[in-house]
């Protein structure tokens, strides 16, 4: 059994290598090129084989227009503009503008190298390297890793803007360096012509790890299998380059290479598609959607290119993939937010596959989801999947909502139910670190080196730390109004608080990186002085052992995200602020109220409103005051809650959960529900006793018939099939139905000693017995106006349809509207709309065939059997029933099914037979599907034996 | 002239001298009084009474209701206050709060417009939080509870209107509670209500959610922004939720659904006059065979303008045929222009507008015909009755009575109402064909589906709109038969639907407290 780690980035990629070093004769040096490709381990042993000097030279001018490099570059060729950064040393930041103090020079920059120095505990650091860029994920640009050597894209469309931006802002694919801020030099690019000594062949690339995707999600799963020899995972995931360059026997090589020694199956992708896959839809499109943020106009380009048609194509391929891969009994396990059809594709190829779903960002309320124009694609997409998890109860509650509100599917307490009565587990697990991981990168003697100069230079200094992407999602914007609130009102604090915000780049919003930049550089000048800076602003990610070492000597963490799923930087400061490195320690977190990690910390970090300049203030003020024993309590809480919810947990929490899921449903698939067997029912009736037979009316003995038929007659076949039944005095029988006590005793009159529960449950009266009784205590007087407001609207929408109020409750039938269509859209609709409105009051709208119940949800039809099964079993002088059959067709049906199961055991488990008519998924041990006239049949089958036998 | 000295009346509980009769009567309440006041050059003060939404709505409830006004006058100089004061009164039996320019308007543009406004309408991007603003919210909400307070008597019924004025119940109660009064109090919203997770993103939600709480009844025009409302009680106050209400300490608040609707006869009789009619035949002499699509927006970015303008370019796109047939008429009347967001939003449309008057169309013909001002009321109907589509492209909208105007206009082109689904009215008007004004695509194709439509779907269509538009009216429904062409309608119940309706529910006796 593997398990198919399904996201849009493989932790694997290639890079392939300079032929700057060739002979004329264009043979590449043999030597290297071997020793790597032979290596297994060739991406852990790359130190020093790969870093030649020249290739360092090649990574300074890659072609790749990141905006960074492009400054860089462009500072060789024209003066520098306000905008351009200081000229570059290679490893020391740009500044930022207007920045007196010396500390920018201080931080390096974040690379690849200098996280790889760490050789000795390699396999283990790989992996929570990774989690620094756990951020970066939905960011980052596709395919511009500077420090890889890797393929350009071929996109055809240049991707459009986002929807928030003007073209101008629209990520370059082509090469072309961005035109914002230079001017055309006429000189040839020296990037491009050096790409073209690059080969791609078989033998001229290595493999690498992958600095995009998912980085808490390679930790978790690399933690687990540390943890579990036996676990067998396979990645599934694009290389995250443009593979469009590539010969198809390199990207054939490549395959079965990643496939052979990385345990990956790498998809490739048409550059074009993926480009707009990723650049347009998921980042400019579902990803600011599903953090809430409403466009403010849609500028057009968002929409021109078919961004979604390539979304569907992506997802195609990777389902395509996965279903050529699979085996019967493995695991599917798709990732996020970029994946979301691949459940339904991969579930039409392969029904029986156990596929799960994570979605690791956020989820809207419904109101906001339901603006994407593929909204039910979208959760289509997602319900192939036979378990679906979040990171918040927020996110499951908000998906839950959608799915009913958008889809008129039920929502219950667990999941989903679907139209043919298929279930989905949704359930809430939030992600967590790797704590051995980071522990063993903490321990490095850099850390520990970067620990002593950090602690010196802000000797006296009080630390706040903040990393972010440059996104509007991650709050930037509003932490420094609150930031600049706070240096007004806490004169005392400002003159030791120093902000270091980290804004790893992004491309994306100009317009937004020049306003923070502005802001950033008045904040400094109004209230910084010669020797005090309150805010070290670095627009580029640091060094990892150097972000280890900050969050170590910080006196605060600050995430003032606007949305987010989970932010794991949390965890990691919880996690470095145990003392083990530094006398300093136990610090405050303060915590945007909308991320994730406010659910897992709560009370215990310092929560804010990300909205409110004044709440941030004090919030930071709180942080940086709070007394050691407060300080000591809060932390130790959250570092409880970091073990608790750490990646091993949140890995075994989802692998358990779909295997429960799956099986569940597995059982209960119509396909695997057997045929009830006539021959064996009459063995098993014939051979006993004392038999129990519980029997379903509408849609089980009789069709569904219209409410309005002034009488509702039973046909006489049943009567006289009840009345065989009841005259043998072995059989006991009950009949269960939704009408009203007055009208079953009318119907059934002329079989006076029949067991009947009326209301779906509401009532019983016991066989042979006269009087009703009421199974529980409910009351309607709360809720039934409210109700009967809603249904006037809805009998006026739904022309035809009508109400009857029962004791119990309200039944709401259009069994004889005209458009019957509409009227299930319509119906569907006000079953979720009570459902929602009564939650706390646990009154329910229960679906029937053409129409609703509305009841108090303690009445079930599993209460009246409980009442009678003590009657029933272990009465002094009365035989035990030997035999009990359950029939019935619908949902509320259900749990009558689970009560017979549940006498197995005190009878013969043989000799309980549950059957349910029509296809559907059931917990039923068996199936009729030729509708009433089969139960009939069955059950006359049975009055016949007995009669034969008696004779 | 004597000026009397300035002197701001603000009341205090020692003089109070209850100078109305102490009969139970009806108060309104609402931000603005429904008056406008002019100074003329001899310096006399001129009121006019304002034409719109409330006003008319109020109109309804007629003489018999005994009903003062409290709302805020604009700017008046304050030493002109006592005179304003008596002349509303007794002309117009309205009852002026004055307040101070920088107060008023941190109250309006600041907190109401730049914080509430968008959160209720999902713009969370425009929300400027600003705590000065919040300050004067709650100053303005404090001084209006002062002045009705002081002159409200026992058992009197007010009724407060909209997001202006959202912590007044809760303060009226202290107020009056003060005096010894008690006041039945009724509250109606007359923007969207947000999903609990927008909602609370609004630092002072608390603040907000209890004062309206304290009233007897809160009305919405649609019954998911009642469902959310209510949710979001249950959620961030922990609060008992019923179908009807929810528990708040110990009273029950009800709340529902009150949509509200047109004076349909006002309109037909409008659509009679022969200004009117003249109108009507002079476009369609204009060009016989041209199809007009109307649109009729305030300049606000709830309304979706720049959305419709460029669903209308791919529509031109994909269906070139259709240059020439068909042109666009969008009345943008100006809204708020004090607000740098609503100007910029203006200049917005006008380029792209002409963008797209440059892209299509030449001398002879403009798909886009931009009215970048308020229209009168002949004009309009004359407009409406026009057009065989109506768009309506609001990507949040309380209810947008446009809707409803269009479809009284239209008993005989019976044309189509693309109605987007995010406005309040698509919740109730049936017969409009639904589109999300999100989905360009999806929306081009809606706006070729209605101009396609045969008379047949037209038919069925306008049928069903019609009749919810005609009994779903502010005053009651009509007598209406369908099909004939020119009713004699006749009222069965004057007393104003939709405000009756909420005044009634909210006197019933179960919910008095």
């Amino acid at each position: 059994m593997v398990t198919f780690v399904v996201t849009l980035f493989s932790p694997n990629t290639v890079t392939f290598h300079s032929r700057s070093d060739r002979s004329p004769n264009g043979h590449a040096r043999p030597v290297q090129e071997k020793d790597v490709l032979n290596d297994g381990l060739a991406s852990c042993n790359r130190e020093g084989q790969q870093f030649q000097p020249q290739d360092y030279c090649n990574h300074k001018v890659v072609p790749e227009p990141q905006s960074q490099n492009h400054h860089r570059s462009q500072s060789l060729t024209s003066p520098p503009t306000f905008t351009q950064f200081a000229v570059q040393t290679p490893g020391v930041f740009p500044t930022t503008p207007g920045a007196t103090a010396m500390h920018e020079h201080y931080f390096r920059p974040y690379s690849r190298s200098s996280g790889d120095k760490k050789g000795m505990v390699r396999n283990q650091s790989t992996s929570s390297l990774q989690t620094l860029t756990a951020l970066d994920a939905q960011n980052t640009s596709w395919g511009k890793n500077p420090e890889l050597n890797q393929p350009k894209s071929h996109a055809q469309t240049p991707p459009s803007s986002s929807i928030f931006n003007d073209a101008a802002a629209a990520p370059k694919v082509s090469g072309e360096p961005e035109t914002k801020f230079a001017k055309p030099s006429g000189r040839s690019k020296p990037s491009k012509q050096k790409m073209k000594e690059v080969d791609y062949t078989t033998d001229n690339y290595t493999v690498e790890t992958s600095t995009l995707g998912n980085a808490g999600l390679v930790a978790a799963v690399n933690a687990a299998s540390n943890e579990d020899e036996m676990l067998e995972t396979i990645w599934v995931g694009t290389l995250g380059m443009p593979t469009d360059a590539l010969p198809e026997d390199v990207k054939h090589h490549i395959a079965v290479k990643l496939e052979n020694e990385h345990d990956s199956l790498a998809v490739f992708i048409d550059d074009t598609d993926m480009n707009s896959h990723y650049e347009n839809y998921c980042k400019n499109i579902l990803w600011p959607m599903l953090h809430s943020q409403v466009p403010d106009v849609p500028s057009s380009k968002a929409y021109q290119d078919n961004s979604w048609s390539h979304f569907v194509k992506v997802n195609e391929a990777f389902a395509d993939q996965v279903t050529k891969n699979y085996k019967k009994g493995d695991v599917v396990w798709v990732h996020d937010y970029h994946l979301l059809l691949v459940p339904q594709i991969v579930r039409k190829h392969r029904p029986e596959a156990q596929i799960g779903l994570y979605i690791h960002s956020a989820f809207p309320p419904s109101e906001i989801f339901r603006i994407l124009p593929s909204r039910c694609d979208l959760i289509l997409g997602m319900l192939g999947a036979d378990m679906i998890a979040f990171q918040t109860e927020d996110f499951r509650y908000n998906f839950l909502q959608t799915c009913s509100r958008l889809l008129n599917i039920e929502a219950t307490e667990h999941g989903l139910v679907l139209e043919d009565g298929r279930f989905i587990d949704v359930f809430t697990v939030p992600m967590g670190i790797d704590i051995g991981a980071i522990n063993i990168c903490r321990q490095l003697p850099e850390v520990k080196n970067q620990l002593k100069e950090l602690t010196e230079r802000f000797q006296g200094k009080r630390l706040i730390v903040s990393r972010d992407k440059l996104n509007g999602v991650y709050g930037i914007k509003h932490k420094l109004k609150g930031y600049e609130y706070f240096l007004d009102k806490y004169p005392d604090l400002a003159d030791q608080a120093v902000l270091v915000q980290i804004a790893t780049s992004s491309t994306q919003d100009r317009d937004l990186r020049d306003e923070i930049h502005n802001m950033i550089t008045r904040i400094n000048g109004e209230w910084g002085s010669l020797n005090h800076q309150p805010i070290v602003y670095l627009n580029q990610d640091i060094d990892y052992s150097q972000y280890l070492a900050l969050l170590s000597v910080a006196d605060c963490l600050w995430v003032n995200s606007l949305s987010e799923g989970m932010n794991l930087t949390c965890h990691e400061f919880v996690l470095c602020q145990d003392q083990q490195l530094s006398l300093k320690g136990h610090a405050p977190l303060v915590l945007s109220e909308f991320v994730g990690a406010a659910r897992v910390f709560g009370k215990n970090a310092i929560l804010s409103n990300p909205w409110h300049p004044k709440g941030l203030a004090e919030a930071l003020a709180k942080a940086l005051t709070m007394d050691v024993s407060e300080r000591d309590e809060r932390w130790n809480k959250m570092y409880s809650a970091t073990k608790k919810h750490c990646a091993q947990t949140w890995y075994a929490a989802n692998m358990d959960g779909l295997a429960h899921a799956h099986q569940e449903h597995a059982t209960r698939d119509p396909e695997n529900v057997p045929r009830l067997q006539i021959r064996r029912l009459r063995q098993n009736y014939d051979s006993s006793k004392k038999r129990l037979l519980v029997i379903d009316f509408e849609g089980t003995l009789t069709t569904w018939d219209s409410p309005n038929e002034s009488v509702v007659t039973v046909p006489l076949r049943v009567t006289e099939l009840l009345s065989n039944l009841v005259n043998d005095p072995q059989n006991i029988v009950y009949v269960m139905s939704q009408h009203t006590m007055d009208s079953l005793e009318h119907m059934f009159r002329m079989v006076p000693s029949l067991g009947l529960i009326a209301e779906n449950g509401a009532f019983l009266r016991k066989a042979g017995q006269r009087e009703w009784k009421q199974m529980v205590d409910f009351e309607t007087s709360t809720w039934h106006e409210g109700i009967m407001n809603i249904l006037k609207h809805y009998q006026t929408a739904i022309p035809r349809s009508t109400v009857r109020v029962l004791k119990s409750g309200i039944m709401f039938h259009y069994y004889d509207a005209e458009d019957q269509k509409d009227a299930m859209n319509k119906a569907g609709e006000l079953s979720n709309q009570i459902n929602e409105m009564c939650e706390n009051l646990k009154v329910n709208a229960t679906p029937f065939e053409k129409g609703l119940y509305i009841h108090p949800s303690i009445i079930n039809k599993r209460r009246p059997l409980e009442a009678i099964e003590g009657d029933l079993f272990k009465k002094s002088g009365a035989k035990d029933p030997d035999f009990v059959f359950a029939v019935g067709d619908s949902w509320e049906d259900e749990c009558v099914f689970k009560w017979a199961h549940k006498l197995r055991g005190r009878v013969d488990d043989k000799k309980v037979l549950t059957c349910v008519v029509g296809k559907r998924s059931t917990v039923a041990s068996t199936a009729l599907t030729q509708g009433t006239e089969a139960v009939v049949q069955a059950l006359e089958k049975l009055v016949f034996s007995s009669v034969t036998k008696g004779a | 002239m004597f000026t009397p000295p300035p002197s701001p009346r603000t009341p205090s509980v020692e003089d109070d001298p209850r100078p109305y009769p102490s009969t139970k009567r009806l108060t309104l309440v609402s931000n603005r009084l429904p008056v406008t006041i002019n100074r003329s050059k001899n310096g006399q003060f001129q009121y006019h009474k304002s034409s719109g939404g409330l006003v008319t709505c109020m109109s309804g409830l007629g003489p018999d209701q005994s009903s003062n006004w409290y709302g805020w006058p604009g700017s008046v100089e304050s030493h002109h206050n006592c005179k304003v004061r008596a002349e509303l009164m007794q002309d117009h039996g309205a009852v002026p709060v004055f307040l101070e320019q920088e107060l008023a308007s941190r109250h309006y543009n600041g907190f109401s417009n730049s914080v509430l406004w968008p959160l209720l309408h999902y713009q969370d991007s425009l929300i400027a939080f600003k705590d000065c603003d919040w300050q004067a919210y709650q100053k303005v909400n404090r001084q209006f509870a002062v002045e009705i307070a002081f002159n409200a008597a026992d058992g009197d019924t007010v009724w407060i209107h909209d997001y202006h004025l959202m912590l007044l119940p809760q303060m009226l109660r202290e107020e009056t509670e003060k005096r010894g009064k008690r006041l039945v109090i009724g509250f109606f919203l007359h923007t969207p209500f947000p999903s609990g997770d927008m909602f609370r993103i609004l630092p002072v939600w608390r603040e907000i959610l209890e004062g309206v709480l304290h009233s007897d009844l809160i009305g919405f025009h649609a019954p998911s922004y009642d469902t959310n409302f209510k949710r979001t009680c249950s959620d961030l106050l922990k609060l008992v939720e019923l179908p009807t209400g929810v528990q708040f300490q110990d009273r029950f608040v009800r709340t529902s659904d009150f949509p509200v609707g047109l004076d349909p006869e006002k309109i037909l009789d409008c659509l009679q006059k022969d200004e009117v009619k003249r109108r009507i035949s002079a476009l369609k002499e204009q060009n016989p065979n041209m199809k007009y699509i109307i649109g009729v927006d305030r300049v606000d970015y709830v309304k979706g303008i720049p959305q419709k303008v460029d669903a209308l370019d791919l529509f031109f796109e994909e269906h070139p045929e259709m240059l020439r047939k068909v042109t666009i008429i969008q009345v943008a009347v100006p809204s708020r222009e004090d607000n740098p967001e609503y100007r910029d939003l203006a200049t917005r449309i006008h380029q792209r507008v002409d963008e797209i008057n440059t892209k299509y169309g030449d001398q002879s013909y403009q798909p886009i015909n931009l009215i970048h001002q308020s229209v009168p009321i002949e004009d309009l109907l004359a407009l409406y009755a026009s057009s065989d589509v109506c768009l309506i492209t609001s990507i949040r909208d309380g209810m947008n009575l446009v809707s409803f105007e269009y479809v009284a206009c239209q008993s005989e082109r019976r044309g189509v109402l693309l109605l987007s689904e995010f406005a309040g009215a698509s919740e109730r008007l049936a017969g409009s064909l639904l589109f999300n004004p999100w989905d360009k695509e999806g929306t081009a194709a809606a706006l070729h589906r209605a101009l396609t439509m045969d008379m047949d779907e037209r038919t069925v269509n306008h049928r069903k709109a019609e009749e919810f538009v005609m009994k779903n009216t502010r005053y009651g429904a009509y007598d209406f038969k369908y099909p004939s062409r020119l009713r004699k309608l006749t009222c069965k119940n004057r007393s104003a639907h939709w405000a009756g309706t909420f005044l009634a529910e909210l006197n019933k006796p179960s919910i008095k407290c």
